[in-house]
């Protein structure tokens, strides 16, 4: 099988000044099969944008080399080169010159692009007036019609609604499988990666970590990034998965709390907050799903109820007797709006729990896969 | 491409008007109706012996669209900000598809000037075909600063607030609305080429020449060449950043 795209010792130098700099890209050896596609996972800052833009020619590379059999095209943020004054048909047209393709490759396919966006009755509307779904399908169509050999796709998913997303999955595979086109797919939707991708890539610190089977690759990933946010403050983690609508901005123990221990059989008093950003939703949804610290699940405390339509929501759980077993345990923490996930923050609260009894925290420790106390009643049978 | 990039601003720029293309006949009629109470009026300026509305605005029609194409072109690549750090497409594109942009306007305004010129002063038929590369030749000035003002202001924002200053002054050292011999009476003859490195005074002076049947100084065709060496040297410079643009905006 031929090489679609071979990236050889590729670096990036920023200069900061005064003697110092700074490698946003350091060494890369890639290379991508005809008709594959290729998974860039990592942190936010680990180079998976910079190395899109150099591939894409935004950007130049400080050393290293690229070679592209074929034609490239980028897909780094969707609906840029969208001019709002502009009618859906013009948009079209403008958007499809400035990604590449020539006036009579856009006709060709101006159709299927419209049937694609499924924007028909809106053509001749500006684009301002589309409603941010339209715009969003409208732009992604004319770029997943796009006739290059060799496709850059970063993060598109994280926009449109759930059917939409499935559509757009559909048809970058159908482009690799059936076209023979190669893609470059760079997402924090873990699921979408593995549906999609052939191969994944690990860049952390403008390196390539590990490479290989994306399941392998991923699991690898997500053990890493629980132990690297056990710290970090919910506000403050990136590695959301969601459509933005909402943000998860805090969870914490309210009271009961000796540090960040809680005693078995007391009171748990959870505060969660959201802050949500210009959504027409109505109500919501917060689901906390209790794991222990093996990762097996416990329980779920849920709570739907219609939004007050401030700014910030705040909301506090209490669960009466929770006779967890001492250890370490975790919530994770899904936010829906109006029956779609608009946040889910994984891990997102660590705690331990003690007994006043200390002979069963010993045994706990010894355990290290902790579960709950129920209360239980012995009597002999009579036989 | 350049075509496409032209139409997009042209149909931002009169999206949701009230005037639309008339902004295209106010803005050259109101300019000259200031000129005319300034200069004729109040200061009775020569004019080469040609009707005062006809001579003003054939520099008019050329100051206008050299003012729009630098200033437009010298803004591009800063307002489209966004898009250079999105996307690839030649990044010169974007200044020299101002030139285009420019044409709708000039071309308003040139029917103007025709009506104009034909009702109040003698005009040369055949000095009109001057018009075609003289405004080649502004273009090419127009576009040839704009090309080093886009590439500078990458790294030197301040070139945003001096433009309109730059614009200013050029406006009222090139001969728009008076008699170049105002000025070159006044210079010693061994600076008289000095005048021509700006190059709307021997662009207007050529036109004029062919249009109103004038004389004209042969160093006028000294602002040819600089026009045409400020598109150069603006075209090499602008390829030599190039590259650096999405790293530096």
């Amino acid at each position: 099988m031929s090489n679609a795209l071979e990236i050889k010792g590729l670096s990036k130098e920023y200069k900061l000044g005064k003697g110092k700099s700074f490698f946003a890209l350091k060494e890369i050896n890639l290379s991508l099969e005809k008709g594959k596609v290729l998974g860039l996972i990592g942190h936010n800052g680990a180079g998976k944008s910079t190395l899109l833009k150099i591939l894409s020619r935004i950007t130049y590379p400080s050393s290293g080399e690229i070679d592209v059999y074929g034609k490239l095209s980028s897909l780094l943020e969707v609906g840029t080169g969208f001019h709002p004054e502009l009618s859906g048909r013009e948009n079209i047209y403008l958007n499809g010159s400035i990604l590449g393709m020539t006036k009579s490759e856009i006709k060709e396919r101006f159709t299927e692009i419209v049937a694609f966006a499924g924007v028909e009755e809106f053509l001749d509307l500006p684009v301002k007036r589309y409603s941010s779904g339209m715009y969003v399908r409208l732009a992604f169509a004319v770029a997943a019609h796009l006739d290059a050999e060799v496709l850059l796709i970063d993060e598109v998913l994280a926009v449109g609604d759930a059917e939409f997303q499935k559509r757009c999955l559909q048809r970058m595979d159908s482009l690799s499988k059936e076209k023979e086109r190669s893609i470059v797919f760079v997402s924090h939707n873990m699921s979408a990666i593995v549906k999609l991708c052939d191969e994944v890539a690990w860049l952390e610190k403008g390196q390539i970590i590990a490479r290989g089977e994306p399941q392998e690759i991923i699991d690898q990933y997500l053990a890493k990034t629980a132990e690297l946010n056990r710290d970090t403050p919910v506000h403050l983690r990136d590695d959301r998965e969601g459509d933005g609508r909402a943000k998860i901005v805090e969870i914490s123990m309210a009271e009961n709390r000796i540090g960040e221990f809680f005693n078995s059989g007391s009171i748990l008093n959870l505060a969660v907050k959201f802050e949500l950003s210009n959504t027409k939703a109505q109500n919501f949804k917060l689901e906390l799903h209790l794991f222990n610290s093996r990762g097996n699940y416990l329980s779920t405390f849920s709570h739907n109820a219609n939004l007050s339509g401030l700014k910030q929501e705040s909301w506090l759980c209490e669960v009466k007797d929770l006779n967890l077993m001492p250890g370490d345990f975790f919530f994770n923490v899904h936010l829906y709006l109006d029956g779609q996930r608009a946040d889910f923050v994984g891990r997102a609260f660590y705690f331990k729990v003690i007994d006043e009894n200390s002979e069963a925290n010993e045994i706990a420790i010894n355990r290290q896969n902790p579960g709950i106390y129920l209360q239980n009643n012995w009597q002999a049978l009579k036989s | 491409m350049l075509y496409n990039f032209a139409y997009r601003d042209y149909r931002a720029r009169y999206a949701q008007t009230l005037l639309g293309y008339g902004w295209a006949i106010i803005q050259p009629i109101m300019a000259a109706a200031v000129l005319f109470f300034l200069f004729r009026n109040l200061l009775k300026v020569d004019t080469q012996g040609v009707a005062f509305l006809s001579f003003t605005f054939s520099g008019l029609l050329f100051w206008n669209y050299f003012a729009f194409v630098l200033s437009q072109s010298a803004a591009s690549l800063i307002s489209a900000q966004s898009m250079l750090q999105k996307i690839y497409f030649p990044r010169i594109i974007l200044p020299l598809s101002k030139g285009l942009l420019g044409l709708v306007e000039m071309s308003i305004t040139l029917v103007l000037f025709l009506f104009i010129a034909f009702a109040d002063a003698q005009v040369e038929a055949l000095g009109l075909l001057s018009f075609f590369p003289l405004l080649i030749s502004v273009l090419a000035a127009a576009w040839g600063l704009g090309l080093w003002l886009s590439a500078l202001s990458i790294r030197y924002r301040d070139l945003q607030q001096a433009l309109p200053f730059l614009l200013q002054m050029l406006f009222f050292i090139s001969p728009i609305a008076y008699s170049p011999a105002l000025v070159q009476e006044r210079l010693p003859e061994s600076l008289q080429a000095l005048y021509y490195l700006n190059p709307i005074s021997g662009i207007l002076e050529l036109f004029r020449a062919a249009l109103f049947n004038l004389e004209y100084h042969p160093q006028a065709w000294l602002s040819i060449l600089i026009a045409f060496l400020l598109f150069i040297s603006g075209w090499w410079y602008f390829h030599r950043v190039e590259r650096k643009i999405a790293d530096l905006i």
